[in-house]
């Protein structure tokens, strides 16, 4: 009979907590405490993140700055690219660390620049290869007349597989928008 | 006698279209490699500049338009972006790319006056910098002109690259035609070669 009434009592008590933390985990604070701030003025977003994604910190989508970019785990490689003299030092934040952040996993993503450019980037191994979004070259941050302020860098000189023309064209500058299907 | 001079013969023949073949081979390979490089991509830089130039226009045109209840720094932080865009695609993309474009002389031409453009106003491009109606008008009119410039470049550039690939897709023809050849007679003699070479061997 006392061993009947303990397993109701853990039961009930496992219940209990199921529900405590359910809650807490559906509440708006934690989803909020989840999401990347938001920037603290408009004029300050660098990059917008749109489409499916779980943890929007400004409407549905994701706006970062540059402050909160540079707190994120940031990766650094020296590669050469298509559209630059000689090896360049490269510093941002690695896609897939982005797109987990985010609450994302794309099949699809396209990227806008400044100028309207677009693409579409897909079949891209973000896990394998460090892919990143970079704000960061030769150690200073970029501005619009160097490509900047932020670009996506693929690793062509570490992985020399990835130097084909489609990466090419994903590799966007003056990136603004990315938008997660 | 006879047959030994029959054997060199077959064996000259197999040596010279096996050294024949390889040198069909690497002509095969260069013609791809050329093929490859299909200008597409620059072709896509050429038509952002041309769009780039659009942009500035536009924004300038709007800056220009804008009454007192526009946000006339805002309007200015506009162009002056489009200017920074501009002025990246021109002087910061740089090898690769330009110099390919470079080959053709009036691309080249064309680079250098767009390059030109940029230096000329970049000291305008500024906020705290407010050019007057005329030198606006002036800019928007020069980049009109560039943009111009710039799509009957893009259409020359597209001819040339038209030609240029019925150039090499004839040329592929031509070496996958000897290729065949070379390869049957390759084939012919090294049989006729390997067929003495048993029935002397008996």
């Amino acid at each position: 009979m006392n061993r009947c009434k303990g397993l109701t009592n853990s039961l009930t008590r496992w219940w209990i907590l199921s529900v405590t933390l359910a809650c807490l985990y559906a509440s708006p604070a934690a989803a909020d405490s989840q999401a990347l701030p938001a920037p603290e003025s408009d004029s300050a977003v660098l990059l917008k993140i749109a489409g499916q994604l779980s943890k929007p910190n400004k409407g549905d989508e994701v706006w970062l700055d540059l402050k909160t970019l540079e707190s994120l785990p940031s990766t650094t490689f020296i590669t050469e690219t298509p559209w630059s003299s000689g090896p360049q030092t490269f510093t941002g934040v690695r896609l897939n660390t982005l797109l987990e952040l985010v609450g994302a996993a794309p099949d699809m993503i396209d990227a806008v620049a400044i100028d309207n450019y677009q693409t579409t980037m897909q079949n891209v191994d973000f896990s394998r290869y460090p892919v990143i979004l970079a704000y960061r070259q030769n150690g200073k941050p970029m501005t619009i007349r160097n490509l900047g302020p932020l670009r996506i860098i693929f690793p062509f000189t570490d992985h020399p597989e990835l130097w084909t023309e489609s990466n090419e064209t994903y590799s966007v500058w003056q990136l603004t928008k990315l938008t997660l299907r | 006698m006879r047959k030994t001079r029959h054997f060199s013969f077959a064996a000259f023949t197999a040596l010279a279209s096996s050294l024949f073949l390889i040198y069909l081979i690497v002509q095969i390979d260069k013609v791809l490699q050329e093929m490859q490089s299909d200008g597409v991509l620059e072709f896509s830089f050429i038509q952002q500049v041309d769009h780039n130039l659009d942009q500035l226009i536009d924004s300038l045109t709007r800056f220009q338009l804008a009454s007192g209840e526009d946000d006339l720094d805002a309007l200015q932080m506009a162009y002056i972006t489009r200017f920074d865009v501009l002025y990246s695609a021109l002087f910061t993309v740089k090898p690769g790319w330009l110099n390919y474009l470079a080959d053709h002389q009036s691309s080249s031409k064309l680079i250098d006056e767009s390059q030109s453009f940029l230096a000329r106003y970049e000291p305008l491009m500024q906020q705290d910098v407010k050019p007057d109606e005329d030198m606006l008008t002036r800019i928007a009119q020069e980049a009109r002109a560039l943009s111009q410039r710039i799509y009957e470049t893009a259409q020359i550039f597209s001819k040339q690259k038209s030609a240029a690939r019925d150039r090499q897709s004839s040329r592929m023809d031509q070496l996958l035609t000897h290729f065949w050849l070379t390869g049957c007679v390759f084939l012919v003699v090294l049989s006729f070669a390997m067929t003495h070479c048993l029935i002397r061997s008996r």
